[in-house]
């Protein structure tokens, strides 16, 4: 089905989505933090990125912005932005992507939210 | 570090918007005010006394000396009336020679000597009494035995007109001395006069002085008392119906003022207080999203078909989802429970090393980017504490100097005694704190950086009222960049550790 890439530095939520993920087909991988997200990313570039926003050593917003200056084509992956950060829409806006999950999200909220990035395929926008 | 510490000194729930005393504004206070109005009403009052006393007494010594004057001017007449009537009868002895006249002569000598005597007493100036001598002396002259025996030698005709020529000048002294009395008397009536009017006019300027320092009076207590205590109850009454935002003007009085000040210092650690309150509960539900995330989907894992040791997985993370929640909620009550002020200590003897050496074993493993550097005394450190508190403060430090070095680094532990205290460091290579933001600290509900670090932002308050209540103190030093140190000091239980065996 999709490469999916899970960036969360809850590990037994992250390991839990992957299992979610992994039993409805997709191919899936996980890191802890943004570092290792990059380093995962330029490895093999997944179809859609599933981005913690609070995250240690680099944040999923900076994550990001890193992926957009890098300017080397990964910055187009759509990103689906979960947290449980009260102005998820505020961090998605910074982000510029559309696809927010809210945490606590149920399973048909993320089926979704995760079709419509993988079908429409927007690529973050930042707003400025 | 002294700075550091007395802001930390700051009671537990800190007055937040009213940190800084108020500036000192130069206003009368109620008792100055009272003193000086009534100070000045005695003083008003007293002067208008002074005035009508004062005019008073003039107006009645003017009266008295007009009634004096008009009795000399009397007096004085009746001796002109009288000595004309001597006259008439000095004219009819010079002519006739009558004997028989002498008795009447020597009674209207008698009568002018008592009217002299009675003008005298009643006159006020030496000039007026000379002239009046004079007059008695020529009339006296003129009254004297007209032919003595041993005067033989002048002719009756010349003595005549002596006497005559003596009258004469009498009733001139007389004359002047009346035109000079009936002068002073309208002079006395005009002074008399002056001093009733002048007596009203105090009576008068008193008055409207009175009615204007009662109106000014009433001015200054409207300004400086009632206006900003009316001002105050709206204030108040606005609050307790919920505005959070209505503060009190800060006018009027000093002692009004100052309770204005007082309640607005109130009302701003109300509204933070209800502020941080939301933003605790905020915390707290950010932290139960995450177990509550993992729930859900494991129990949609389960729902699906996967093998049994997926199955197996799933349910051990399911397990661990909820032991954070309870954790969670645990704390809450915990810091609830704290917050309230009941902290119960089970004091025991323990070794503050060993338990160092723990905690710091149990959260090394916790975070790859963070190296923990432990330097205790070699020989045992025994507390008269709690160890859980202890414990729970020394991992609080740990968890938040980890938290606040995001980049990783090296974070050490010390535990350094003197012979009265053991000294706890722990520094930490993060962020930092800004200089301003140190003071609430300790403060329940905040959190330095809520973009970092997620949490109820309680463990700082947490541990300071662990701290406190061993009886020890907590202080920080901390560069905006480089990092920050938080230093516990508690007292030792006793002598120093030897006569205690190598745990």
């Amino acid at each position: 089905m999709a490469d999916i890439l899970v960036v969360d530095d809850d590990t037994d939520v992250a390991e839990l989505l992957t299992i979610v993920l992994q039993s409805a087909g997709h191919v899936v991988r996980r890191a802890a933090d943004g570092l290792e997200g990059l380093r995962l990313i330029e490895e093999r570039l997944p179809d859609v990125i599933v981005l913690d926003v609070e995250m240690p050593r680099l944040s999923g917003p900076q994550m990001a912005y890193r992926l957009l200056v890098a300017d080397a084509g990964r910055e187009r992956v759509p990103i689906v932005l979960v947290s449980g950060v009260v102005d998820l829409e505020t961090v998605g806006a910074r982000v510029g992507t559309p696809y927010l999950l809210a945490k606590p999200y149920s399973a048909e909220q993320l089926n979704e939210t995760l079709g419509l990035a993988l079908t429409e395929r927007r690529q973050p926008l930042p707003s400025s | 570090m002294g700075s550091a510490n007395s802001s930390l000194s700051s009671d537990f729930w800190p007055v937040t918007a009213g940190g800084a005393p108020p500036p000192r504004r130069r206003t009368l206070t109620v008792r100055a005010l009272m003193a000086a109005a009534t100070a000045s009403g005695i003083v008003i009052v007293a002067i208008m006394l002074a005035g009508v006393i004062g005019s008073l007494t003039r107006l009645l010594d003017a009266t008295a000396a007009m009634n004096r004057s008009s009795t000399a001017l009397a007096v004085v007449r009746e001796i002109e009336v009288s000595a004309r009537d001597s006259e008439r009868l000095a004219g009819v002895r010079l002519v006739t020679q009558e004997p028989g006249l002498a008795g009447a002569r020597a009674q209207a000598r008698h009568d002018l000597v008592g009217l002299f005597a009675r003008a005298e007493a009643l006159l006020s100036s030496e000039a007026e009494r000379e002239r009046l001598d004079d007059a008695s002396r020529r009339l006296d002259a003129y009254l004297a035995p007209l032919v003595r025996p041993d005067d033989a030698t002048r002719e009756p005709g010349e003595v005549a007109r002596d006497a005559q020529a003596q009258f004469d000048l009498a009733l001139r002294d007389l004359r002047e001395l009346e035109v000079a009395k009936a002068e002073t008397v309208d002079a006395n009536l005009l002074e008399t006069r002056r001093m009733a009017s002048l007596a009203e006019g105090v009576a008068a300027t008193g008055g409207a002085g009175v009615v204007i320092g009662l109106l000014v009076a009433a001015l200054v207590v409207h300004r400086l008392l009632s206006r900003p205590l009316v001002g105050l109850y709206h204030a108040i009454a606005q609050f307790r119906d919920g505005d959070t935002d209505a503060r009190a003007r800060v006018d009027g009085a000093r002692e009004l003022a100052e309770v204005s000040n007082v309640f607005n210092g109130m009302a701003d650690s109300l509204a933070a207080q209800r502020r941080d309150e939301l933003v605790f509960l905020a915390g707290v539900v950010h932290d139960l999203r995450n177990p509550l995330s993992g729930i859900k989907l494991g129990l949609r894992a389960l729902r699906d078909d996967t093998t049994t040791a997926v199955r197996t997985r799933v349910i051990e993370l399911l397990d661990r989802q909820v032991d954070r929640l309870s954790h969670i909620v645990g704390d809450v009550l915990d810091a609830t429970k704290i917050e309230a002020g009941h902290l119960e200590l089970r004091r025991e003897q323990f070794d503050l090393c060993r338990s160092v050496r723990e905690i710091v074993s149990l959260m090394a493993p916790t975070s790859e980017i963070h190296e923990i550097v432990v330097e205790v005394p070699e020989l045992p450190v025994m507390l008269d504490a709690d160890p859980v508190r202890v414990e729970q403060v020394l991992s609080n430090l740990l968890s938040n100097a980890m938290k606040y070095s995001p980049a990783g680094g090296r974070i050490d532990v010390r535990v350094v005694t003197s012979s009265t205290e053991v000294v706890l460091d722990v520094t930490d290579r993060g962020i930092g704190i800004a200089r301003a933001a140190i003071p609430e600290l300790f403060a329940p509900f905040r959190r330095r950086a809520p973009e970092i670090a997620s949490g109820s932002g309680l463990g700082l308050s947490v541990v300071r009222r662990i701290v406190r209540a061993h009886g020890g103190t907590i202080e920080v030093e901390s560069t905006l960049g480089r990092g920050s140190t938080f230093r516990v000091r508690l007292p030792l239980a006793g002598p120093p550790s030897k006569i205690e065996p190598k745990v």
